[in-house]
């Protein structure tokens, strides 16, 4: 049976349902029924990852499907990373990758074969905290959390990246090099993003560890 | 409250409890990544199974009928719960529609099924395997569309009115009349709504045949616990974040 | 997703033969755009093959005096390298506009060129949508369209191209290299790269089968005032809802091309030539023909007025 003839409806089901106001509707998603025949026993792939994470090395047999984020969160448990959105939209999953700060959810764990990869439990501890941990606390950056790992992780690459003189969409001038100043952190943390609000008092505590007086 | 005397002090300017910097108790544990969240607790219970909601793909009606072949069918896929066989659903004191959705469809994405597999790329994959026919109805979807069929509530005075405004706009020198709409707005929090759930009682005879049909480690001697079924043989765990 | 197979590709070439071997076979380098859509399953590869090994990583200067980016560059070292904030700032502010610094940290010089609309109703599964199902329909249509194209479309598609860097490469004449599955090589135009929607939009821009970028190049530079200006709802990490992308000589001449309106960079050389004549002039050779919707005809006055800033900036800093 192909699409189409799901979009009909029978008499008897139109008599059945009896309050519809509209012509009954197709299928969706428009899939096409040979590629979903296809596909809908394919058994998943699995493949050997090794990476390192927070210094240790780790090697992992996984679904070639698992992104790094859950490969942190669900296979190394390793839950410090946070999930807000899966699609690269809310920067919860910010860890470093080789130096660079990036999106765990947007990668494959086995395009990080090799990878060096921090995450906020990599960068300290209750015991021993990182300054930016401590400046977070200090300041209040954060009410629920959810945001603070993606947010730390972030906010430590900023603070390197400017250091490094990259510039950003806030910088006047692209040979310049790029200022410690809030309206550049801003900027480069707008891939963060907090509803709880606690935006301020992130700047804030970003700013103190930058080395800068607010 | 008519704010038409100047303030004065009063007990907050003091800064002994408001305004007075201090530190949270769960400070050292959200920044370091370790305060535990709704679905990061590993340590409860071992080889955890993970659910994907399917959503409904129409904003009102009906579905006509659901096809879970395919997805029954799919890798590592223990079960699939829906209004069908999920038993009697009650609804929260607080809540307008159903969580679980179906036969009636009450908004766009309400949540249809929940398929529950062995891991969370199986559960997922499965979820689009599911196949609903539904019956789509007439709905109300724009507040300015039918606004002309909006009612005065009763009771309090709905519209309230100071001075001669009429007057005052004519007489005025200057007349700027313009109408701004911003758009709807809702807000979320970061956390996506996650819950756990695990098993505790008797193992039911019916689960035992359906994870050995579908899981397919089954003859490797790993088996899966703590799967979630049916809502009501399970002890829910919730955590605030606050 | 659907499972998939992957697998590290060695050299450009044996990456598009395997490909061209393989049924179902993608691409992925940064995979900040492919990703996303696989979760969505709007795309289903069924073999992935992984380009970030290869030697597609340099910007190197070319023979004419202009610049040859590898595929691979990642977008925050493009806008970063030395070079091109001096010689090709248009780049670089192009890039800094788009997305947010995680992802320009992953995302690489091809991909950016090759991501798919952000149309909502492409998105959106249970949409009819001719670019994930030809014939299906086109739900936008009709639909909410205020980020939608106004110039370009056409009946069966009004989706635009997402693209910060593309908008800039279309001002700078880029060409893009390839390889294709046999081994030949060939450069493609910026301007023929990404194609109009007519009754293929699924179609969308002139790469083969499997052919593979390996490189955009860039003239030598031309000199001017170097301006970006991105108009949208939030001031960071949002899609443009229109952006200018202009270089300007001091005698007032120069080149423009607009974002956000249409399903590929807008350019119309005959447009630039009334720049001296104003803002006014160049949008309407510019936008002539523009189709809007009721939603989104706003568009083409911001255009209007946004050229007419970028041309007073660039008389200003002239």
């Amino acid at each position: 049976m192909d699409d189409r003839d799901l979009m009909k409806i029978t008499r008897r089901k139109f008599l059945i349902v009896g309050a519809v106001t509209a012509t009954t509707v197709a299928l969706p998603p428009f899939i096409s029924a040979m590629a979903s025949a296809a596909n809908q026993m394919a058994r998943p792939v699995r493949a050997p990852v090794s990476l390192e994470v927070n210094g240790v090395p780790r090697q992992l047999e996984l679904d070639t499907r698992t992104t790094l984020l859950d490969a942190l969160r669900e296979h190394l448990q390793l839950t410090g990373t946070k999930k807000g959105c899966d699609h690269g939209q809310c920067g919860a999953c910010t860890v470093m990758v080789n130096g660079k700060r990036v999106n765990s959810c947007l990668t494959l764990a086995v395009m990080q074969q090799g990878s060096k990869v921090t995450t906020v439990e990599g960068l300290g501890t209750p015991d021993k905290l990182h300054p930016m941990q401590a400046a977070f606390i200090k300041h209040d950056g954060f009410q629920c959390g959810y945001c603070t790992p993606g947010q730390i992780c972030s906010a430590v690459a900023v603070l390197e990246e400017i250091r490094q003189g990259i510039p950003s969409h806030a910088s006047p001038s692209l040979t310049d090099r790029p200022q410690l100043i809030a309206s550049e952190i801003q900027e480069r943390m707008s891939g963060n993003i907090c509803r709880c609000g606690a935006y301020s008092n992130i700047i804030e505590a970003i700013t103190e560890v930058a080395g800068v007086t607010a | 409250m008519r704010f038409d005397t100047p303030a004065s002090t009063n007990p907050i300017d003091q800064l002994k409890v408001v305004g007075k910097a201090t530190p949270r108790i769960d400070g050292k544990l959200k920044t370091t990544g370790l305060a535990p969240y709704a679905y990061e607790h590993h340590e409860v219970a071992p080889n955890q199974a993970y659910g994907y909601v399917v959503t409904s793909a129409i904003s009102k009606g009906r579905i006509g009928s659901m096809n879970l072949d395919a997805a029954n069918a799919a890798p590592g896929v223990i079960s699939i719960v829906t209004a069908a066989s999920a038993g009697k659903l009650g609804k929260g004191k607080y809540n307008t529609a159903k969580l679980l959705g179906g036969p009636e469809i009450q908004h766009y994405h309400q949540a249809i099924a929940l398929v529950v597999a062995e891991s969370f790329e199986e559960a997922r994959a499965a979820a689009q395997l599911v196949r609903v026919e539904y019956l789509r109805s007439n709905g109300q979807y724009d507040l300015g569309h039918d606004l002309a069929a909006a009612v005065k509530p009763q009771g309090e005075a709905p519209d309230t009115a100071r001075g001669d405004f009429a007057g005052a706009f004519s007489a005025a020198p200057v007349k700027f009349d313009e109408t701004y709409t911003t758009p709807d707005q809702s807000h979320a929090a970061m956390e996506p709504h996650t819950s756990m759930a695990t098993w505790e009682g008797e193992p039911d005879d019916r689960l035992e045949r359906r994870r050995r049909r579908y899981d397919p480690r089954a003859g490797q001697g790993k088996r899966p616990s703590g799967i979630a079924l049916h809502w009501r043989w399970f002890r829910w765990q919730a955590v605030h974040p606050l | 997703m659907r499972p998939f197979t992957y697998v590290r590709a060695q050299s450009p070439a044996e990456a598009a033969a395997q490909a061209a071997k393989t049924e179902g076979a993608k691409f992925i380098a940064g995979g900040t755009n492919l990703l996303d859509l696989m979760k969505l399953e709007i795309e289903t590869p069924l073999h992935l093959i992984d380009v970030n090994d290869l030697a597609l990583d340099r910007i190197e200067a070319t023979p004419e005096g202009g610049l040859r980016i590898g595929a691979l560059v990642r977008n925050t070292d493009l806008a970063a390298d030395p070079r091109v904030r001096k010689d090709y700032g248009l780049l670089s502010r192009a890039l800094l506009a788009g997305a947010s610094g995680q992802l320009r940290n992953a995302a690489t010089t091809a991909g950016n060129l090759l991501q798919r609309t952000r149309c909502p109703y492409f998105y959106d599964t249970n949409q009819a949508c001719n670019k994930r199902y030809p014939g299906s329909g086109c739900a936008a249509i009709g639909g909410v369209t205020r980020q939608l194209g106004i110039i370009g479309v056409s009946s069966a598609c009004i989706a635009t191209h997402p693209s910060d860097m593309a908008i800039a490469m279309r001002v700078l004449d880029a060409q893009v290299e390839t390889v294709r599955p046999d081994g030949t090589t060939r450069v493609i135009p910026i301007a023929d790269f990404h194609r109009l929607p007519g009754n293929t939009p699924n179609i969308e821009t002139s790469l083969a089968a499997n052919e593979l970028i390996t490189a955009v190049t860039l003239p030598a530079p031309i000199g001017g005032t170097h301006i970006y200006q991105k108009v949208r709802d939030r001031s960071s990490y949002a899609f443009a809802l229109i952006s200018v992308a202009a270089v300007i000589q001091s005698n007032g001449k120069g080149r423009v091309a607009l974002g956000g309106v249409a399903h590929k960079p807008w350019r119309v050389e005959e447009a630039e030539s009334l720049m001296p004549d104003g803002a006014k002039a160049v949008t309407a050779k510019l936008l002539a023909g523009a189709t809007p919707t009721h939603e989104n005809e706003f568009k083409i006055t911001l255009a209007e007025r946004t050229l007419a800033s970028v041309m007073a900036q660039a008389r200003a800093a002239s």
